[in-house]
């Protein structure tokens, strides 16, 4: 296990104003409570297995590989959890810290919806209230999993500052918990925000990782590239964990290059696209305006429509440990094509990413190389935005006829 | 007659109108003026400031005005002015910068509430080496050992958020808000007291407990209503300084 950290580098942190010092030095004690405690990580365990359904299967893709030549596709199908994403990790963990503190009530922000949907259901499960902020913008896009949190009984708030999506939703929460903490926990959904939040949520989605390595090994797979998409990026850094300390493997995180490099176009804050800033209570990267501002992004996934990354990973990226890509919102599209076509597997728009990157750069790989890549979500959520790029007049047609028969 | 100070967000509703309710509030009989740079993400601020710092970035508010606006009130007046933003802001323009660009504009002092001390990014160093006061934000429900940390820092200013939560939210004056500012006020710090104060009734009930009673959002407020009902807004002012 690795040692708490609350700076990565110079990144990281805990700029907060006076009143959330308290809480988040009390989040502190508590989650390094946990981080020793044998029944804790028994009890987490246990339910990671019956409830979320872990592990989630290493994928051979057997087609891809053979087809594109090069080096050998696996799949990490987080997709699989419970829930549809990878957020369930997380979501389980921090409930049972939460349940630990004895807090009253649960808030979340939420982008894509998967975080929200992932805490809802956990809220459910173990009979606490929950709130989840969202932006405007995005409960349009993500109107499923709006659904979804509201049958497992959240209220669902519609953020309707800045930019209304997801950083916008994370200041709602912020706002919430400065006067509620008290009997409230904020169930943060990225490695981000002031510490201890980004060391935590990597020490929970760490399983991803570790589960890699373990089948890797049963396998007989020697890993050369893992790929991850990256917009908080809560992902990428539990499924590159286990590795960050190692030399290899080769580490890709993927951005959302969206629809051009003008600012507003994307949101791809490495490669000297970010600006270092204070944001949020965390040091990292962000997409600033020219007068400090946080920018406005652009992305066809929600999920990755934020702009800044996680302390960790920046510090990762400033090290050259990771190396960090993009792909487009049009490359994205078409990856999820050629995945479902070829592998029988719907990537989410956010994992489609990190696959348009694996596709473009497994037939550069020698024969018997191994690249991993992670399917952090399953598209379901997604069809209302990709049935109407992938199969436009269908769907318009099955909309239309689904609102006149109601 | 209390203190007030009585706080802005510049460029709000317009540059012109911010500046002319920054001269009405003097004409009532402000103390202190404190101006809002608006940063597009201000956590710790409700609707009704986060609104009207949106409209001044709508209207292309940059840091640069920002100085501009205090220099300009400062060649009129010599009422103390303290600047208030966001540690984003301040970041961004490099914290040094910042505090000397603020310095030689005529800020007397810098309240940045996620800039605690202890995560300062070297903003309480600079402010000592400029000469501008660094402004900690406290909180009544301080942990004892945090409060001393804070109160042995070599800063003159303390601001006390009465309550818990965000600006904008009426605020009750309760006997245990008012001991904590009489036990700050003790160890010599200048107090201000603040977050969700609007009425002549709390100011009279905090005024003897306190140096300088902060009235922001009920500002806000006022010029979000009535832009340009200068002479209320400097009515109201004057009756917050003659309450009790």
């Amino acid at each position: 296990m690795q040692d708490y950290n609350n700076f990565f580098g110079e990144f990281g942190g805990r700029y907060v104003a006076e009143v959330l010092r308290q809480p988040l030095d009390e989040l502190e004690a508590a989650y390094l409570d946990i981080t020793k405690d044998k029944s804790f990580r028994k009890e987490f365990e246990h339910y990671l297995k019956v409830y979320v359904g872990r592990p989630t299967p290493l994928l051979f893709a057997e087609n891809l590989s053979k087809t594109l030549g090069g080096g050998n596709l696996f799949i990490k199908m987080e997709g699989l959890a419970h829930t549809g994403a990878h957020k369930i990790n997380n979501a389980l963990g921090q409930i049972l810290l939460a349940k630990r503190m004895g807090k009253k009530r649960i808030i979340a922000e939420t982008g894509a919806g998967q975080h929200g949907v992932a805490t809802a259901a956990v809220c459910a499960k173990f009979g606490i209230p929950c709130r989840v902020y969202m932006g405007e913008v995005d409960m349009k896009r993500q109107r499923p999993n709006v659904f979804r949190m509201e049958t497992f009984g959240a209220e669902v708030v519609a953020v309707k500052s800045g930019s209304r999506t997801l950083k916008d939703a994370v200041n709602e929460a912020l706002r919430d918990w400065a006067s509620s903490f008290d009997e409230t926990y904020y169930l943060l959904g990225s490695a981000l925000g002031p510490s201890p939040y980004p060391d935590m949520v990597r020490f929970f989605q760490s399983i991803i990782g570790r589960e890699v390595k373990s089948q890797a090994r049963e396998q007989k797979v020697r890993i050369d590239k893992m790929v991850a998409c990256v917009g908080g990026g809560s992902n990428a850094i539990g499924f590159f964990s286990p590795f960050l300390e190692k030399k290899k493997p080769h580490l890709i995180g993927v951005e959302a290059g969206g629809r051009g490099k003008l600012l507003g176009e994307h949101a791809a804050r490495m490669n000297n696209l970010g600006r270092d800033s204070v944001v949020q209570g965390y040091r990292s990267l962000f997409l600033l305006d020219d007068d400090g501002q946080v920018a406005t992004t652009h992305s066809i996934s929600a999920g990755l429509d934020y702009p800044g990354i996680g302390p960790q990973l920046a510090f990762c990226g400033e090290t050259g440990r990771i190396e960090f890509v993009t792909a487009s919102d049009v490359q994205a599209l078409e990856a999820i094509k050629i995945f479902a076509r070829n592998e029988g597997v719907f990537m989410a728009l956010e994992s489609a990413h990190a696959a348009a990157y694996a596709l473009k750069i497994l037939p550069t790989m020698k024969k018997g190389e191994n690249l991993v890549v992670n399917m952090s979500g399953s598209g379901d959520k997604d069809i209302f935005i990709t049935a109407k790029e992938l199969d436009r007049e269908k769907w318009i047609e099955f909309l239309k006829k689904e609102a006149a028969d109601e | 007659m209390n203190k007030i100070m009585t706080h802005f967000v510049v460029g709000f509703p317009t540059m012109e109108k911010s500046f002319a309710a920054v001269e009405a509030a003097i004409e009532g009989g402000a103390s202190f003026i404190e101006l809002q740079f608006p940063f597009s993400d201000p956590t710790a601020d409700g609707v009704l400031i986060q609104d009207a710092c949106a409209v001044a970035l709508e209207q292309g508010f940059r840091v640069a005005d920002g100085f501009d606006f205090v220099e300009k009130i400062r060649e009129k007046y010599i009422v103390p002015v303290f600047v208030m933003s966001y540690a984003g802001l301040v970041f961004a323009y490099g914290v040094e910068n910042f505090v000397k660009k603020a310095k030689s504009s005529g800020v007397s002092g810098l309240i940045v509430p996620d800039f605690p001390f202890d995560y300062d990014a070297g903003l309480y160093q600079a402010c000592r080496e400029s000469g501008v006061h660094a402004v900690a934000v406290v909180l009544p429900s301080i942990e004892e050992s945090r409060l001393e940390q804070i109160l042995s820092l070599d800063q003159r200013y303390i601001y006390v958020a009465i309550r818990a939560g965000i600006t904008g939210q009426e605020s009750q004056v309760s006997g245990e808000i008012t001991a904590f500012l009489q036990k700050i006020r003790r160890r010599g710090k200048f107090v201000l007291a603040g977050f969700g104060i609007s009425s002549p009734q709390q100011v009279a009930a905090l005024a003897t407990s306190c140096d300088a009673c902060v009235v922001g959002s009920a500002i806000v407020k006022r010029l979000t209503e009535s832009p340009d009902s200068l002479e209320e807004l400097k009515s109201f002012v004057k009756n917050l300084s003659v309450a009790g």
